[in-house]
C-alpha cells in the first residue's frame, strides 16, 4: 500500500469514525463510509498531494457525500422542519430538568440533519463558519443560524444552564 | 462598546477564531477584561463549547478498524478495469424486459416473414400453365362424372353425398361456397339448347346434415321480384343431404331427365 494512504489512516481514521458515526448512529455503516473514503483516497493518491489539513477537508467532503448518497437511496433522510425549534416550548420542565449526558447521540439523532450536519461539522470537525458555508454550499450566515439555534436546542436537552 | 454589541460580535466572530475581527477584537478584548458580566459569559460559552466538543468526539472507536481499513485496500478485485468505470450489473427485471422485447421482436419478425411469403405475388409458372391446360382439355373431351368430381371433393378434405340423379354432361363448373361460415359444395349445370335458344344454368349446392339442421331451410324463400330465378330442391334429397337448385327456367328437366321438377311442389 502507498506509504501516504498509511499515513492518512494514521491521521485521519479515528477522527473520520466519530464524524461518520455522528452522522449515521451506527459502527458499522460509520466504519463502512470510513473504508470507503480511504478507498477513494487510495484511487486518488496522485491527485492529492495537498498538505493534511486539505486532505482532511477532502475526506470528510467524501464521507459526507457517501452518507448522503446513502441517505438519498434509504430514503431515510429527515425532511426540513423550520418549526423544529418550536419543540423546545412543548418541552416539559421534567425533560428540562433532567440532563442526560450518557449519550449525546440520542438528542443528535432527534436533530434534523440541517442543523446536525453543520453543528458536528463545527464541534467535531473544528470546522469555521466559512469553511463550513463552503463545504454545505449554503450561505455563511444561514450556518451561523443553524449552529446557534442547535446549539441552543442541544444545550437545553442536556440541561446546561446558561444564557445564549 | 456595550455588553449586547459584544455579545453580538462575540457570537460572530466563534466560529471563525475571531480572525476577521481586526480592530474590533482589541476593542473586545478590553470589553471582556473590563465588564465581570461578558467576561462571565464568554467563560460559561467557553465552557459550553468544549463541552459539547468534547461530548460529540467521545465515540468509542472499534478495535482493530485500522487493520480492517489496510485489508480492505490490499484487495485487489480480480477483474481489473483500467477505465475506471464499473459497468452496473442489469437489475433482474432490466434483464427479463429485455428478453422479453428480443423474443417479442424475434416472434415480430418470423410471423412477418411467413405472412409475406405466404401472401407475396408470386410468377406463374410453366407447371401451372400446363395443369390449367391439361384440366380444360380433358373437362372438353370428358366432362368429369360423379365419381370424379366426388373425389375432387375429397381432395379438397369436404367429404359429401353428391346428387347420383342428375346428368353430368351438363356439368360445366364445380367448386366451393362458403354457407353460413361453412364450406358447401357447388355444382353449376348449363344447357345451351334449352330454354328456347337461351342457355338454361343451374347451380346446385350441397347441404349436408352434418353442417346444417336441414329442416330450418322450410318452407322455401319465393323468388325475388323482378327476377326469374327459383329455388327448388332435387326430388332425391334426403334427410341426410338437401340439394337445392337455382334456375332461371320453369323446368329443369334438362338436368334431372325425365324426373318432374320438385320446384312446383315445394311452394
Amino acid at each position: 500500500m502507498a506509504q501516504l494512504v498509511e499515513e492518512w489512516i494514521d491521521l485521519h481514521a479515528d477522527f473520520l469514525f466519530r464524524l461518520a458515526y455522528r452522522f449515521c448512529s451506527n459502527a458499522a455503516d460509520a466504519e463502512d463510509l470510513v473504508q470507503e473514503a480511504f478507498l477513494k483516497a487510495k484511487e486518488n493518491e496522485d491527485r492529492l498531494s495537498n498538505g493534511p489539513d486539505e486532505i482532511r477537508a477532502w475526506l470528510v467532503r467524501v464521507i459526507r457525500n457517501s452518507w448522503l448518497l446513502k441517505l438519498r437511496k434509504d430514503k431515510r433522510k429527515r425532511d426540513w422542519d423550520p418549526t423544529w425549534v418550536d419543540e423546545l416550548a412543548q418541552l416539559s420542565p421534567i425533560q428540562r430538568d433532567q440532563p442526560d449526558f450518557s449519550d449525546i447521540q440520542n438528542h443528535l439523532d432527534k436533530m434534523p440533519w440541517a442543523f446536525r450536519e453543520p453543528l458536528v461539522l463545527h464541534y467535531l470537525a473544528e470546522m469555521g463558519y466559512r469553511e463550513i458555508a463552503k463545504q454545505l454550499d449554503i450561505p455563511m450566515g444561514t450556518v451561523m443560524s443553524r449552529i446557534a439555534r442547535g446549539r441552543s436546542w442541544l444545550r437545553t436537552q442536556l440541561g446546561i444552564n446558561g444564557s445564549d | 462598546m456595550d455588553c449586547e454589541l459584544f455579545k453580538y460580535l462575540w457570537r460572530l466572530g466563534r466560529g471563525e477564531n475571531h480572525r476577521e475581527l481586526g480592530e474590533s477584537l482589541i476593542s473586545m478584548r478590553t470589553h471582556e477584561a473590563t465588564c465581570q458580566s461578558c467576561g462571565a459569559w464568554v467563560a460559561s460559552e467557553l465552557s459550553v463549547d468544549g463541552f459539547l466538543s468534547r461530548e460529540i468526539a467521545r465515540v468509542n472507536i472499534p478495535s482493530g478498524m485500522g487493520d480492517r481499513i489496510r485489508k480492505r485496500l490490499e484487495f485487489k478485485p480480480i477483474i481489473e478495469n483500467p477505465g475506471g468505470v464499473i459497468p452496473s450489473r442489469p437489475s433482474l427485471s432490466k434483464s427479463r424486459l429485455r428478453v422479453g422485447i428480443l423474443a417479442a421482436s424475434l416472434m415480430l419478425l418470423v410471423s412477418g416473414g411467413a405472412f409475406y411469403a405466404l401472401t407475396r405475388p408470386i410468377p406463374v409458372t410453366d407447371d401451372s400453365w400446363n395443369l390449367f391446360w391439361d384440366d380444360c382439355f380433358a373437362w372438353e373431351v370428358s366432362p368429369p362424372d360423379r365419381d370424379r368430381v366426388a373425389n375432387w371433393f375429397s381432395s379438397m378434405g369436404i367429404r359429401t353425398e353428391l346428387p347420383q340423379d342428375v346428368n353430368y354432361q351438363h356439368l360445366v363448373s364445380h367448386g366451393i361456397v362458403v354457407w353460413d361460415g361453412r364450406q358447401v359444395p357447388q355444382l353449376v349445370f348449363a344447357n345451351p339448347d334449352s330454354n328456347g335458344g337461351r342457355p338454361a344454368i343451374a347451380k346446385v349446392l350441397v347441404l349436408s346434415s352434418k353442417q346444417f339442421r336441414l329442416e330450418s331451410l322450410f318452407p322455401l324463400p319465393g323468388g325475388q321480384e323482378g327476377s326469374r330465378t327459383r329455388v327448388d330442391f332435387l326430388p332425391e334429397s334426403n334427410e341426410k343431404s338437401l340439394y337445392l337448385v337455382s334456375h332461371a327456367g320453369e323446368k329443369i328437366d334438362w338436368l334431372i331427365g325425365s324426373a318432374v321438377s320438385a320446384s312446383s311442389d315445394s311452394r
